[in-house]
């Protein structure tokens, strides 16, 4: 029993390292890929990685000096720790914010996105909680060539109309969640939406 | 004396290949709860940013898993 929970741990100890750096390098490229504010845990990442694998040198020498871990279980964890301490913080603080900025940053791209609407075709946003519907595109002023009439709505819930707007028009709307939509871009066939959603509740 | 060695071996190499087959189908199973706990934390399929499934992290885990597995039986076969 003793032995099987030991080789646990050994396995144990693989699979955490590398999820930690799975997910390190899944977050430097999905944020290199999507570019914007995924840059910042991106870069977060690519400094944790290096930080790591510079630690990570000193292993051997610290396996020479100690090689009584050898046979220990969580032995990288045990030689890592033999790093100086100010290190190990380092290492540790950049691990967290790195992961939190992700987790932050995701949860904010999850809530964002832009769809186009034109005359019978819908634009859907977030598995059909937001739906508009373009009625009219109309000629606008000098600054603005083209202006939308759209409606706006949820499944069940009341709908909103948006009356001749042009591009930077911003409102927000209550439905199956709290929505804040702006339009982007309108030309004499769609009209483009910025859709963010506020309050992400199941009805 | 000779010819019983190879039985005692073969007992010995069932017994470890035994332990690592456990030890992977925990690790395996432990994986598989990661999993979940991503799924219920950014929804199933969800990708970070839009752009790279966040499932990959299991995935990977899973991978490293069997190679471990894997090269415990060659070192077992080999010795």
């Amino acid at each position: 029993m003793k032995a099987i929970v030991k080789l646990y741990l050994n396995y144990l100890e693989l699979i955490l390292i590398g999820m930690l750096v799975a997910a390190l390098a899944i977050t430097l490229v999905a944020g290199l890929l999507a570019g914007g504010i995924a840059l910042l845990p991106a870069l977060l990442a690519n400094t944790t990685i290096i930080a790591i694998g510079l630690i990570t040198l000193g292993r051997r020498k610290a396996l020479g000096e100690h090689p009584e871990i050898k046979t220990k279980p969580f032995k990288e964890f045990r030689l890592f720790m033999l790093v100086r301490k100010s290190k190990i913080i380092l290492v540790a603080v950049l691990v967290l914010v790195t992961l939190g900025t992700t987790y932050s940053t995701n949860r904010l791209l999850m809530n964002q996105a832009i769809a186009s609407s034109g005359m019978g075709v819908s634009a859907t946003f977030f598995n059909n909680a937001l739906i508009i519907n373009v009625l009219e595109i109309s000629p606008g002023d000098k600054g603005n060539p083209y202006q939308v009439t759209a409606v706006l709505y949820s499944n069940g819930y009341p709908v909103a109309n948006i009356e001749n707007q042009s591009v930077g028009y911003e409102t927000t709307y209550i439905g199956r969640d709290r929505f804040i939509v702006r339009i982007v871009e309108v030309t004499n066939i769609y009209a483009k939406f910025f859709v963010e959603r506020i309050a992400d509740g199941k009805d | 004396m000779d010819e019983e060695q190879p039985q005692i071996g073969v007992w010995v190499r069932i017994k470890s290949i035994g332990e690592h087959t456990l030890v992977l189908l925990l690790i395996l199973l432990s994986i598989w709860l990661v999993r979940r706990a991503l799924e219920a934390l950014f929804g199933g399929n969800a990708k970070l940013f839009k752009a790279v499934p966040i499932e990959y992290i299991t995935d990977f885990a899973d991978c490293l898993a069997l190679m471990k597995y894997l090269w415990a039986l060659i070192k077992e076969f080999r010795r």
